[in-house]
Protein backbone atom coordinates (compact mmCIF):
# COMPACT_ATOMS: atom_id res chain seq x y z
CA UNK A 1 0.00 0.00 0.00
CA UNK A 2 1.38 3.58 -1.06
CA UNK A 3 1.42 5.85 1.68
CA UNK A 4 2.28 9.66 2.58
CA UNK A 5 3.86 8.63 5.88
CA UNK A 6 7.41 9.19 5.69
CA UNK A 7 6.48 12.60 4.49
CA UNK A 8 4.02 14.05 6.93
CA UNK A 9 6.02 12.51 9.31
CA UNK A 10 8.88 14.35 8.38
CA UNK A 11 6.48 18.05 7.75
CA UNK A 12 5.84 16.84 11.13
CA UNK A 13 9.14 17.20 12.92
CA UNK A 14 8.73 13.40 14.31
CA UNK A 15 11.16 10.69 14.34
CA UNK A 16 10.31 7.39 13.83
CA UNK A 17 10.86 5.72 17.44
CA UNK A 18 8.53 8.94 18.80
CA UNK A 19 5.73 8.24 16.34
CA UNK A 20 6.09 4.69 17.09
CA UNK A 21 5.66 5.06 21.28
CA UNK A 22 3.05 7.30 19.98
CA UNK A 23 1.15 4.35 17.95
CA UNK A 24 2.07 1.59 20.39
CA UNK A 25 4.24 0.11 17.89
CA UNK A 26 7.69 -0.78 16.89
CA UNK A 27 10.33 1.74 15.66
CA UNK A 28 10.40 -1.18 12.79
CA UNK A 29 7.02 -1.64 12.49
CA UNK A 30 7.01 2.38 11.30
CA UNK A 31 10.13 1.39 9.34
CA UNK A 32 8.25 -1.04 7.55
CA UNK A 33 5.01 1.16 6.55
CA UNK A 34 7.47 3.39 5.16
CA UNK A 35 9.18 0.95 3.02
CA UNK A 36 5.66 -0.42 2.22
CA UNK A 37 7.07 -3.61 3.52
CA UNK A 38 3.92 -4.10 5.84
CA UNK A 39 0.07 -2.87 4.71
CA UNK A 40 -1.39 -1.16 8.47
CA UNK A 41 -4.34 -2.49 9.35
CA UNK A 42 -7.45 -0.29 9.92
CA UNK A 43 -6.54 0.23 13.94
CA UNK A 44 -3.05 1.06 13.33
CA UNK A 45 -3.81 3.32 10.13
CA UNK A 46 -6.47 5.36 13.06
CA UNK A 47 -3.85 5.17 15.58
CA UNK A 48 -1.16 7.04 13.36
CA UNK A 49 -3.85 9.19 11.63
CA UNK A 50 -4.60 10.82 15.15
CA UNK A 51 -0.71 10.77 16.38
CA UNK A 52 0.03 13.16 12.88
CA UNK A 53 -3.82 14.92 13.62
CA UNK A 54 -4.37 13.81 9.56
CA UNK A 55 -7.26 11.92 7.90
CA UNK A 56 -6.39 8.66 7.23
CA UNK A 57 -6.35 8.40 3.67
CA UNK A 58 -4.23 12.22 3.63
CA UNK A 59 -1.54 9.26 4.94
CA UNK A 60 -2.84 6.01 3.51
CA UNK A 61 -4.44 6.75 0.10
CA UNK A 62 -7.33 4.68 -0.51
CA UNK A 63 -6.02 2.11 -3.22
CA UNK A 64 -9.61 1.28 -4.34
CA UNK A 65 -9.75 5.08 -5.72
CA UNK A 66 -13.51 5.74 -6.30
CA UNK A 67 -14.66 2.38 -6.88
CA UNK A 68 -18.39 3.22 -5.71
CA UNK A 69 -21.29 0.48 -5.27
CA UNK B 1 11.13 -2.01 21.67
CA UNK B 2 14.22 -3.27 21.43
CA UNK B 3 16.27 -3.48 17.65
CA UNK B 4 15.96 -6.31 15.88
CA UNK B 5 13.83 -9.78 16.23
CA UNK B 6 11.56 -8.40 19.39
CA UNK B 7 11.72 -11.03 22.33
CA UNK B 8 10.74 -10.57 25.98
CA UNK B 9 12.43 -12.16 28.82
CA UNK B 10 9.99 -15.39 29.45
CA UNK B 11 10.73 -15.86 25.38
CA UNK B 12 14.01 -16.22 26.64
CA UNK B 13 14.29 -17.70 29.80
CA UNK B 14 11.11 -20.37 28.89
CA UNK B 15 13.28 -21.28 25.14
CA UNK B 16 16.46 -21.63 27.14
CA UNK B 17 14.72 -23.85 29.62
CA UNK B 18 13.11 -25.73 26.65
CA UNK B 19 16.19 -26.42 25.02
CA UNK B 20 18.15 -27.50 27.88
CA UNK B 21 15.24 -30.23 28.61
CA UNK B 22 15.16 -31.36 24.90
CA UNK B 23 18.80 -31.52 24.73
CA UNK B 24 19.66 -33.31 28.02
CA UNK B 25 16.84 -35.59 27.52
CA UNK B 26 17.78 -36.78 24.02
CA UNK B 27 21.60 -37.09 25.42
CA UNK B 28 20.29 -39.69 27.86
CA UNK B 29 18.21 -41.67 26.25
CA UNK B 30 21.06 -42.11 23.92
CA UNK B 31 23.67 -42.77 26.53
CA UNK B 32 21.37 -45.21 27.93
CA UNK B 33 20.45 -46.97 24.99
CA UNK B 34 24.12 -46.99 24.04
CA UNK B 35 25.05 -48.49 27.96
CA UNK B 36 22.75 -50.82 27.47
CA UNK B 37 20.33 -49.95 29.98
CA UNK B 38 17.68 -48.32 28.26
CA UNK B 39 14.24 -49.56 29.83
CA UNK B 40 11.10 -49.00 29.14
CA UNK B 41 10.42 -47.41 32.76
CA UNK B 42 13.38 -44.67 32.36
CA UNK B 43 12.56 -44.13 28.31
CA UNK B 44 9.04 -43.51 28.19
CA UNK B 45 8.91 -40.66 31.15
CA UNK B 46 12.11 -39.28 29.53
CA UNK B 47 10.61 -39.06 25.86
CA UNK B 48 7.57 -37.21 27.75
CA UNK B 49 9.97 -34.82 29.09
CA UNK B 50 11.34 -34.25 25.94
CA UNK B 51 7.78 -33.90 24.40
CA UNK B 52 6.82 -31.42 27.09
CA UNK B 53 9.43 -29.27 25.91
CA UNK B 54 8.79 -29.00 22.55
CA UNK B 55 5.15 -28.42 23.55
CA UNK B 56 6.66 -25.40 26.21
CA UNK B 57 8.47 -23.92 23.42
CA UNK B 58 5.26 -23.65 21.34
CA UNK B 59 3.66 -22.11 24.08
CA UNK B 60 6.21 -19.37 25.07
CA UNK B 61 6.88 -18.99 21.39
CA UNK B 62 2.63 -18.23 21.65
CA UNK B 63 3.12 -15.85 23.84
CA UNK B 64 5.68 -14.23 22.49
CA UNK B 65 3.79 -13.52 19.32
CA UNK B 66 0.96 -12.12 21.50
CA UNK B 67 3.09 -9.98 22.54
CA UNK B 68 4.63 -8.67 19.42
CA UNK B 69 2.57 -5.49 17.85
CA UNK B 70 0.90 -5.98 14.16
CA UNK B 71 4.53 -5.76 11.88
CA UNK B 72 6.44 -8.44 13.72
CA UNK B 73 3.34 -11.26 14.29
CA UNK B 74 2.90 -10.90 10.70
CA UNK B 75 6.31 -11.51 9.69
CA UNK B 76 6.76 -14.27 12.72
CA UNK B 77 3.80 -16.18 10.88
CA UNK B 78 5.01 -15.21 7.57
CA UNK B 79 8.37 -17.20 8.64
CA UNK B 80 6.79 -20.22 10.75
CA UNK B 81 4.40 -21.34 7.61
CA UNK B 82 7.50 -20.92 5.22
CA UNK B 83 9.46 -22.84 7.73
CA UNK B 84 6.89 -25.64 8.59
CA UNK B 85 5.93 -26.03 4.82
CA UNK B 86 9.49 -26.39 4.04
CA UNK B 87 10.17 -28.88 7.47
CA UNK B 88 7.20 -31.01 6.35
CA UNK B 89 7.87 -31.07 2.92
CA UNK B 90 11.24 -32.20 3.42
CA UNK B 91 9.85 -35.16 5.70
CA UNK B 92 7.57 -36.21 3.57
CA UNK B 93 10.09 -36.57 0.55
CA UNK B 94 12.23 -38.43 3.12
CA UNK B 95 9.30 -40.63 4.14
CA UNK B 96 8.59 -41.74 0.33
CA UNK B 97 12.27 -42.11 -0.28
CA UNK B 98 12.86 -44.42 2.47
CA UNK B 99 9.65 -46.19 2.49
CA UNK B 100 10.29 -47.06 -1.78
CA UNK B 101 13.87 -46.09 -2.36
CA UNK B 102 16.15 -47.52 0.05
CA UNK B 103 16.87 -44.38 1.65
CA UNK B 104 18.04 -44.69 5.41
CA UNK B 105 15.12 -44.16 7.88
CA UNK B 106 15.46 -41.06 10.56
CA UNK B 107 13.79 -40.33 13.93
CA UNK B 108 10.64 -37.80 13.36
CA UNK B 109 11.55 -35.98 16.05
CA UNK B 110 14.33 -34.08 13.83
CA UNK B 111 11.52 -32.36 12.44
CA UNK B 112 11.16 -30.34 15.64
CA UNK B 113 15.07 -29.10 15.37
CA UNK B 114 14.71 -28.71 11.55
CA UNK B 115 11.80 -26.34 11.53
CA UNK B 116 13.45 -23.92 14.02
CA UNK B 117 16.76 -24.25 11.93
CA UNK B 118 14.55 -23.29 9.03
CA UNK B 119 12.77 -20.80 10.87
CA UNK B 120 15.75 -19.60 11.95
CA UNK B 121 17.26 -18.98 8.44
CA UNK B 122 14.39 -17.81 6.77
CA UNK B 123 13.48 -15.05 9.30
CA UNK B 124 16.80 -13.73 7.87
CA UNK B 125 15.80 -13.38 4.24
CA UNK B 126 11.68 -12.75 5.23
CA UNK B 127 11.88 -8.92 5.79
CA UNK B 128 7.86 -8.20 4.53
CA UNK B 129 4.88 -9.55 6.33
CA UNK B 130 3.49 -8.46 2.67
CA UNK B 131 1.83 -11.72 1.11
Amino acid sequence: MKSRLRLLRAEHGITQEELARRTGVSRQAINALEAERHDPSLDLAYRIAAALGAPVELIFPNPHGDRSI
Amino acid sequence: MAEGWPSTRAYVVGSILNWLFFLAGLALLVWAQLGGFLTPWLGWPVALVITASVLGQFIVAYRSIAAMDEYWRGLTFKCGIVAAGVAISICVLWGFANQFLGVPAYPLWIVYPLFWGLFGIVSIFIRTSRA
